[in-house]
């Protein structure tokens, strides 16, 4: 009996510190987050679901139905409260500013909203305009480009995966270089073919890169989005919608490159020994709805909705200082052909090593494009 | 493997102790014969390493697996009194301490460190941890004797760390940098991160530690205790984990007293 009582007392004792018995009232929340973003009728009036980042929130119009107020509704964090309200009506001609405050009142973020004309690009990219994005949550000053619309509007259509190198940049600048834009994997160079242009490098990550999901980051340039993510190789969301009544002929554009010294194989097996660039477009069929119409960085041309690539090959795939040409043509994948009545979405993306996407590289590998243009042979 | 060895280790340490008790009726009377008492004994831990108090930033303890942990001692007693009632007892002993968590945190502030470089938080989300250490343990007793079925004993102990494991990883969940309003890194759809801190968790542990043995008859006792320690099981300036976890077992063990 005794010895029972004594047991039962000291399991009573561990369960006491242990379990959940003990578990506190939940703090307020600290985060000031819009987590959705709409409006009436987004899915007539958008091309693509409204794209919130941590600080700044774009709705792409399909047409101007003329005038700029709107009234986009927002869904932020439990218990935190946005300025001005969501549902409030606006003029958008210009950039409008909200400020998202959390719960316990500690914490507070300002959005920058805009809305865009999306004319649709008009498939060439000279790389002539970038802005400094300043990150303060991790610092970090990066590139980011963008094309100017009709009205003069910047539209974000290039994207490169600056925000997620971000996260360890500020850990692997050394004693002399600079937490500057140079420093990313994908910034703006003044040497261009004509004017500016691109540059990627292939960078190491350091010792946290492999905990983060990235052993290696290969500079890259794509057209679509960049939505951090966990492993960041799905951070990569390929893909705007397809403004053309034909077919995409060709990718063509110019460039430079050279390898890196030594060629990493992260994930085996890899089909290279020396690092190469890697240059691509493909057409893809847009689903119903705004949601997914993307394809991730391990997309490997295995998606079921590609119908048609173009991709540059051994011809291209060479090093050389001097700016060259490069012109490679579409073929349809799948058994697929283009209806011009369907919807669909096209991605062109460009990256410093070509198993970027399995982190196989080599460190310093550099690849400058300039003038890059999705040939479509459509009569305007 | 580990353990084999050990248990060789604590068998070839008792044999002096059972050679010098045979041989005892041979000899004089001396420290090590009179009013001592030699034991082997063998016990299962179950227990965790826990916060006292648990932070508010846990939610919810949704898995927790003490596991089996296994321990093997010998020790001595010195009855140091005429009647024996009060007796000292040094021991060594063998002990694993281990289990496994999963817990749902909610603003977590950690860092991720590995060689100079960090990442520093807040995280969100489902951890598991899995820890497993091995101790090479002196504990320090007082023995009361009871009855003649009963003895209380309690004091401290000291561990050397032998054998290190503490690791798990994150999923389901995000980490914002620096700041709640930092940039969010997501861990969706079943991705995970590991983390470990195996050369994280500290070398010497001191505790305390209180229990009771029932002779079952000459030879063979039941026994039960708890032991709790003093000091963090992870080092001192270790920041990923931004409270003191403290190993808090109950021993079941049998012995044998030669």
């Amino acid at each position: 009996m005794e010895q029972k009582r004594i047991l039962s007392f000291m399991i009573c004792i561990v369960l006491l510190f242990g379990l959940n018995s003990c578990i506190k009232d939940e703090a307020l929340n600290t985060e000031a987050d819009v987590e959705q973003a709409s409006i009436l009728n987004g899915d007539l009036v958008l091309s693509t679901a409204p794209s919130i980042g941590n600080n700044t929130i774009i709705f792409k119009l399909k047409r101007f139905s003329g005038s700029y107020r709107h009234a986009p509704e927002f869904v932020v964090t439990t218990g935190a409260t946005i300025l001005p309200e969501s549902g409030t009506e606006l003029d958008f001609s210009v950039p409008q500013q909200y400020t998202v405050t959390s719960q316990d009142g500690a914490w507070s973020k300002t959005y920058t909203v805009s809305f865009l004309l999306d004319e649709g690009a008009d498939f060439y990219a000279a790389f002539e305009n970038a802005q400094i994005v300043d990150s303060d949550n991790p610092v970090g000053h990066y590139h980011q480009f963008f094309e100017l619309t009709a009205k003069g509007q910047k539209n974000f259509i290039w994207e490169t995966a600056n925000e997620g190198y971000n996260i360890l940049a500020g850990t692997l600048v050394g004693e002399d270089e600079d937490l500057v834009p140079s420093f990313y994997p994908t910034s703006q160079v003044t040497d261009g073919y004509l004017g500016q242009a691109a540059k990627l490098i292939t960078k190491d990550t350091g010792p946290l890169g492999g905990m983060f999901g990235s052993p290696l980051a290969a500079g890259n340039l794509f057209v679509g989005e960049f939505k951090l993510t966990f492993p960041t190789v799905n951070s990569t969301r390929f893909g705007i919608p397809y403004n053309s009544d034909t077919a995409p002929v060709s990718l063509k554009g110019f460039f430079k490159y050279k390898a890196g010294e030594k060629f990493v194989a992260n994930t085996k097996p890899s089909q290279l020994t020396k690092d190469t660039w890697d240059g691509y477009a493909i057409l893809f069929e847009k689903s119903p709805g705004l949601d997914h119409n993307f394809l991730t960085g391990t997309h490997g041309f295995k998606d079921a909705r590609i119908v048609s690539v173009a991709r540059i090959g051994a011809q291209q795939q060479i090093e050389t200082d001097k700016w060259t040409a490069f012109e490679v043509p579409f073929s349809f994948v799948n058994g697929k052909s283009f209806d011009p009545s369907k919807e669909y979405m096209y991605t062109i993306v460009f990256s410093s090593s070509k198993e970027g996407d399995m982190f196989n590289g080599a460190v310093g590998s550099t690849l400058y494009i300039d003038e890059v243009e999705l040939v479509t042979n459509q009569i305007k | 493997m580990k353990r084999i060895l050990y248990l060789v280790a604590i068998c070839l340490m008792a044999i002096p102790y059972a050679q010098a008790q045979d041989s005892s009726s041979n000899q004089n009377t001396n420290f090590f014969n009179t009013n001592m008492d030699y034991a082997v004994q063998a016990q299962f831990s179950i227990g965790g390493s826990s916060p006292l108090g648990i932070p508010r930033e846990i939610r919810k303890i949704k898995s927790f697996n003490p596991g089996f942990s296994f321990g093997l001692e010998a020790n001595a007693t010195k009855w140091i009194q005429e009647n024996g009632k009060w007796g000292v007892r040094l021991g060594i002993r063998f002990e694993e301490k281990g289990m496994k968590t999963n817990a749902q945190v909610k603003n977590y502030l950690t860092e991720v460190v590995k060689d100079n470089s960090k990442v520093r938080g807040y995280y969100t989300g489902q951890v598991q941890t899995d820890v497993s250490n091995t101790y090479f343990t002196l504990p320090v007793l007082a023995v009361l004797q009871l009855s003649d079925k009963w003895n209380l004993y309690g004091g401290l102990y000291f561990s050397r760390l032998m054998d290190n494991t503490f690791d798990g990883y994150v999923s389901d969940g995000y980490l914002r940098q620096n700041t709640p309003t930092g940039t969010k890194i997501s861990f969706e759809d079943g991705n995970q991160a590991a983390y470990d801190f195996s050369e994280n968790v500290r070398k010497f542990q001191w505790g305390t530690q209180l229990g009771a043995e029932w002779k079952m008859n000459k030879h063979f006792k039941l026994l039960t205790d708890v032991t709790y320690g003093f000091n963090n099981i992870l080092e001192k300036d270790f920041n990923s984990i931004d409270f003191s976890m403290h190993n808090i077992y109950l021993n079941v063990g049998f012995g044998y007293s030669f």
